[in-house]
């Protein structure tokens, strides 16, 4: 079936896979595992002739191999206290591909609130876990997907019973640190059902290298809404790449907020598709990179049916020889009338060698519809430099002023109050760590 | 004492000679207004002033209270009190009103070796000069200058002045764009700044300015050069025969 000569990364993903199994959770899991190897094994990893994965050779990328998992431990500038520390949230970790109960917390849970660590559901296989994972809107292509089936070995699976709002927001923290494999899979599924509430942090942390392949399920039942906040700050040894499936009920409302800044070479993407009339899904994200970091966010949106609203905005600044992607689709069925689908997304160059490539993209099949989108990439504009320089502001507050106000309109988006002023810390601390705008070379 | 003193100055842009021999002299205390057609050379000088990069001094020099104006930065000249008022203020979007004063004002009051203004009292300092000057605090807490109109953003500006507190204040062309209401109200806020220790230079195309801010010398400004210079009385005279004469 497979002609794909893989290359040695591939290989050492294919070859160890049947020795690692019987490490992994839930035995009876081990056919559906070794399917999906087989599929990614058919697939390879995604590569520039792939339309999708055009701008982001994550083959190329590991063309020598899987990346050390720990390539590099170098600490970071002064210990930054946790995130989102300061606001009271359950806590999940997830440190090095295994949950740790030992460092979670789940206080007082609504009644009927079901969380459990991936490996327990999968052991306990509840009939509602067999009907859903790998079936929330599924992208049967994606090879990183498959390949996340096939390793997955840690994740949160949540279920909020209809009617129930989680009043503390659930922090699911991803670390990964020193002594972890060099192939990580974390699988979670977020299943609200009617009228259910919940927000979600998600975050990535850590100094560790490897590849790391997260996936993220998300079922949202009629009228239940769901407010996510994702901060990306992997090793700079990483290769992460990240998936989040979205499903969306009859006026279901998704608000998301992606934040990224870590990690050697990242991709996150989204796949959201409206499955019932009147839903709403928003997201917004801010990108900071730098060196020569590589960042693709991509979000997928599928208007099946009539009467729905995405309104995507993302803001990407990028720094030194980086090269940040935004691809976005908005797809709108011939019966989805009514569908209002906005997409938009803004690069600023700080260097002369810094790259941001936008493909946005519309499709549409229906006729009454209201659809929007934009790209655009620049420099900070001299005219508000001057304008801030000529009221006493130094050359550089004005300009971290400005960059700022860049990702701030994007971050402003986010629901979660205390979650938005830690995000504008984050930007503000990124702005600290890099000189920026002296590098025109 | 002269607080401004330009001599025999020379600039350009992009290698284009745009002023070519500017003498001026502002003593403090006075409002000197520089009148002439488009294309003289009136907003290059505001911006040679202001220290605008690609701007290029060839010759000549700027002195500002003895001091060498062109040596200092953008940032250090406002510091030192000099405070250029734009003829399109510019939109600053994701930057709020009420942010941007304090920390521009904090930052002149920094390179100037003064201690930062606290919160309280930088507020109670805004809201007053908002009030005098009919200034809504919504706006305040909006972007800078994003969704105000001609007039809004040409009274934010003289609301920057009046918080600044500048000595030399370079209002370029302030009445552009404005009705003769929105007119009345910048020109009475300028006007309320006068002060024995003030300097303020006034550009503009048209005498009509003048008649709410009147200045005690008037400039011809034609081809880069001063050509005539007189009192409040030469406006009028402009007024009526136009630039035609200093045109050729």
């Amino acid at each position: 079936m497979s002609e794909v000569r893989h290359n040695p990364a591939e290989s050492a993903l294919i070859d160890g896979f049947e020795a690692g199994l019987g490490a992994l959770p839930g035995e009876a899991w081990a056919p559906d595992r070794r399917a999906a190897m087989a599929r990614f094994g058919a697939l390879g990893l995604p590569h520039r002739r792939i339309e999708s994965w055009k701008y982001s050779d994550l083959r190329a990328a590991l063309r020598k191999g899987l990346p050390a998992a720990t390539g590099e431990t170098r600490p970071g500038k002064g210990e930054t206290p946790p995130l989102f520390g300061d606001i009271g949230r359950h806590e999940i970790v997830i440190r090095n591909g295994q949950f740790r109960a030992d460092l979670s917390r789940l206080d007082g849970l609504e009644k009927g609130v079901e969380i459990s660590s991936l490996a327990d559901a999968l052991g306990a296989a509840p009939g509602w876990l067999r009907e859903t994972l790998g079936t929330v809107n599924p992208q049967s292509g994606e090879a990183v997907l498959a390949l996340n089936f096939a390793l997955m070995s840690a994740g949160v699976v949540v279920r909020v019973p209809a009617g129930v709002t989680v009043a503390k927001p659930l922090h699911i923290a991803f670390e990964n640190v020193a002594g972890a494999p060099p192939a990580l899979a974390m699988h979670s599924v977020i299943a609200l059902e009617k009228g259910a509430g919940l927000s979600v942090f998600e975050t990535h942390e850590g100094t560790g290298g490897g590849l790391v392949n997260v996936a993220l399920e998300i079922a949202l039942g009629e009228d239940a809404l769901l407010d996510h906040v994702v901060v990306q700050r992997a090793g700079p040894g990483a290769y992460q790449i990240s998936s989040a499936m979205v499903e969306l009920g009859a006026k279901a409302n998704y608000r998301g907020f992606a934040a990224a800044f870590g990690a050697r070479f990242a991709r996150r993407q989204t796949f959201a598709r409206f499955a019932g009339a009147g839903a709403r899904f928003a997201l917004a994200g801010a990108t900071m990179i730098a060196g020569r970091q590589h960042n693709d966010t991509t979000v997928i949106v599928d208007h099946a049916v009539p009467g729905c609203h995405s309104d995507v905005l993302f803001k990407s600044v990028v720094d030194e020889r980086a090269h940040g992607v935004f691809q976005g689709k908005v797809s709108v069925a011939p019966q989805a009338q009514k569908s209002d689908g906005r997409q938009m997304t803004k690069g600023l160059l700080l260097s002369g060698r810094a790259a941001f490539t936008a493909k946005p993209e519309l499709e549409i099949f229906a006729d009454d519809v209201q659809c929007a989108h934009g790209a655009t990439s620049g420099q900070l504009d001299a005219d508000l430099l001057f304008y801030l320089r000529s009221r006493g502001i130094p050359e550089a507050q004005a300009k971290s002023m400005l960059i700022t106000a860049f990702v701030g309109e994007a971050i402003e988006k986010t629901a979660h109050e205390g979650a938005r002023a830690r995000l504008l810390d984050l930007a503000g601390n990124w702005l600290s760590a890099h000189s920026h705008g002296d590098d025109n070379g | 004492m002269t607080m401004l003193e330009i001599n025999n100055l020379h600039a350009g842009v992009d290698g284009k000679e745009i002023l070519k021999g500017i003498e001026l002299s502002v003593p403090a205390g006075e409002v000197h207004a520089i009148m002439g057609p488009n294309g003289s050379g009136k907003s290059t000088l505001s911006y040679v002033l202001a220290g605008r990069d690609g701007y290029e001094v060839s010759e000549g020099s700027v002195s500002y209270n003895g001091a060498d104006l062109l040596a200092l930065s953008p940032e250090q000249r406002s510091a030192a009190g000099l405070f250029l008022a734009f003829q399109y203020p510019i939109e600053v979007p994701g930057v709020a009103t009420m942010t941007f004063l304090k920390t521009a004002l904090n930052a002149q009051r920094k390179g100037r070796g003064e201690d930062e203004l606290t919160t309280p009292a930088f507020m109670k300092l805004v809201r007053e000069k908002a009030r005098s000057l009919k200034f809504p605090d919504d706006m305040l807490r909006r972007s800078i200058n994003v969704g105000f109109s001609g007039g809004e953003k040409k009274r934010a500006e003289v609301l920057q002045m009046a918080v600044f507190e500048p000595a030399l204040c370079i209002l370029d062309e302030t009445d552009s764009g404005l009705d003769i209401d929105a007119l009345r109200v910048v020109a009475d806020g300028v006007n309320a700044l006068r002060e024995p220790a003030r300097a303020m230079v006034v550009i503009t195309h048209y005498q009509r300015l003048l008649d709410y801010i009147v200045p005690d010398r008037v400039h011809v400004l034609s081809h880069g050069r001063i050509v005539r210079s007189g009192g409040k009385e030469l406006a009028l005279e402009l007024e009526k025969s136009g630039y035609a004469a200093y045109a050729a």
